[in-house]
């Protein structure tokens, strides 16, 4: 039996995603008035990213068609696992209790 | 009157303004004025620019307090929701989860929903085909080595497994002895198996009494065919296609399926949906998931309010749910985290260590008194020298 070729891409719940380059990048921050860490994010490892083949860093530009304007765009920034386990190292860290159980 | 040209032309100079659906609108009603009313090319102008004034009006204003809106248009139509699910009895029908429990259940991003369900649709020249949807349904339904057996016990003289099977149910499934006997094989500690006539009889070894029941009960319930975690697969019929529903959810094994429509069957769960689609599409299955037990309901809430709960959720790339793990766990204000929940827990916290609260948020400032940094307190006046 042959594989079946699988491309969720396909699938109409999924809208068509597009890689920026730099210099698009750079407009849309400045369009937008941001840094990078403000922009909405999506991770390597999304089924979509590791298709078109983003990396962590990227921009990523989305496209959806299914909102009351007709089509609207929405951009997500790129983040690997490592960066998501540093945007989580705010929290402080855990000192001892003497006595615990104070709570 | 005026060319159809000037008028593409011009909507296409000022269709930057207007979003598609208002731009495709406005050129179906001004070819069709341009016909009645024989427009002049300022007419078709002023008309433009009435339409791009109008649309502007109709903007939110910003610092509108749009989340404040979409919570209580999500709350107040909550409070009419049923708290009971329907039971659908018997055979006909798949039971969902409905009303107020579903809602809670999406907002709250569980990982393991009451009632996953897949709605999968058959490619383009199969569709009509009531033989291949069955094929299918077969393909997908788990078969268990009890549903096709006729008796099964522990030989404890022998220390092995005794399993009669039922001819007529092998042949229903499309099994025969010898895949189950290689399926059976799969098992850990399975030492040999024989058939004699219908008989399977499996040894485990040198086991103890305990152990050989247990693997008995891991024989039986061992799935033969079909994908993982999915109970029950019914065909119906709608328009023209018929359409398989299954009772428990596996999206990636059900697109490796030939036959199957990977562009439109999806699932309930969204958790899956966001591991086999990505982030964007479980964004969308929140806002259908929503919107369809809302309309079950009867009741209708504007899309955006939806939309906004959808685009909040997704944010970082994963579903959050809104609750004290997610989103609202997040906050950077204290006050704000105590007055959602485990109130204590954090007050303490902040205390040990000394938190700084920089009351920049709506929560914290409704506490202490103050106007909350949104609408009329987005803005502060300066005194001119």
């Amino acid at each position: 039996m042959t594989k079946k070729k699988i491309n969720i891409l396909d699938n109409e719940f999924v809208p068509e995603h597009t890689i920026l380059t730099e210099e698009e990048s750079n407009e849309i921050l400045q369009k937008f008035n941001v840094t990078f860490d403000r922009l909405p994010l999506i991770l390597e490892t999304d089924p979509v990213v590791k298709i078109i083949g983003a990396k962590s860093g990227d921009i990523i530009k989305i496209v959806r068609s299914d909102s009351p304007a007709g089509k609207s765009v929405f951009y997500r920034y790129v983040i690997g696992e490592d960066t998501k386990q540093g945007l989580e190292e705010d929290s402080v860290d855990e000192i001892i209790d003497e006595e615990p159980g104070e709570e | 009157m005026s060319d159809l040209s000037y008028i593409d032309s011009q909507l296409e100079k000022h269709g930057k303004k207007l979003t598609k659906r208002i731009l495709d609108q406005l050129k179906e009603k001004l070819y069709i004025a341009n016909e009645k009313h024989n427009l002049s090319n300022k007419e078709v102008v002023a008309i433009i620019e009435e339409c791009i004034k109008a649309y502007e009006v109709s903007l939110v204003d910003p610092g509108e307090a749009v989340g404040t809106i979409a919570a209580q248009s999500l709350g107040e139509p909550g409070t009419q929701m049923t708290l009971n699910t329907f039971h659908y009895a018997g055979v006909a029908d798949i039971n969902v989860t409905l009303g107020l429990p579903r809602i809670i259940e999406i907002v709250d991003a569980r990982k393991d929903p009451n009632t996953p369900v897949m709605r999968i649709y058959l490619d383009e020249d199969l569709r009509e085909n009531r033989d291949k949807a069955e094929e299918i349904v077969k393909e997908i339904e788990g078969t268990t080595i009890d549903s096709i057996s006729r008796s099964s016990k522990i030989d404890v003289i022998n220390m092995s497994i005794v399993i009669e099977l039922d001819t007529y149910k092998m042949e229903k499934q499309g099994l025969t002895i010898e895949d189950i006997k290689e399926k059976l094989y799969k098992l850990k500690k399975v030492e040999s198996i024989e058939d004699e006539d219908n008989f399977l009889t499996l040894k485990a070894g040198d086991v103890s009494l305990m152990e050989l029941r247990k693997f008995f009960n891991r024989v039986k319930s061992h799935q033969l065919k079909g994908i993982k975690n999915i109970k029950r697969a019914l065909i119906k019929k709608e328009a023209d296609e018929y359409v398989i529903y299954t009772e428990g959810s596996n999206l990636g094994e059900a697109f490796k399926i030939p036959g199957v429509d990977i562009s439109k069957s999806i699932s309930n769960d969204i958790n899956e949906v966001q591991r086999v689609l990505g982030i964007e599409a479980a964004r969308k299955a929140i806002v259908v998931e929503i919107r369809k037990t809302l309309e079950e309901q009867g009741l209708e809430v504007d899309v955006r309010h939806i939309m906004l709960l959808a685009d909040l959720m997704t944010m970082e790339g994963e579903i959050k749910q809104i609750g004290r793990h997610g989103i609202s766990g997040e906050k950077s204000s204290i006050l704000a985290r105590a007055s959602f929940e485990v109130t204590t827990n954090h007050l303490m916290k902040a205390a040990k260590f000394g938190e700084i609260d920089s009351l920049s948020g709506v929560t914290e400032n409704v506490i202490i008194g103050q106007p909350i940094p949104m609408g009329t307190g987005n803005v502060k006046l300066i005194m001119k020298k």
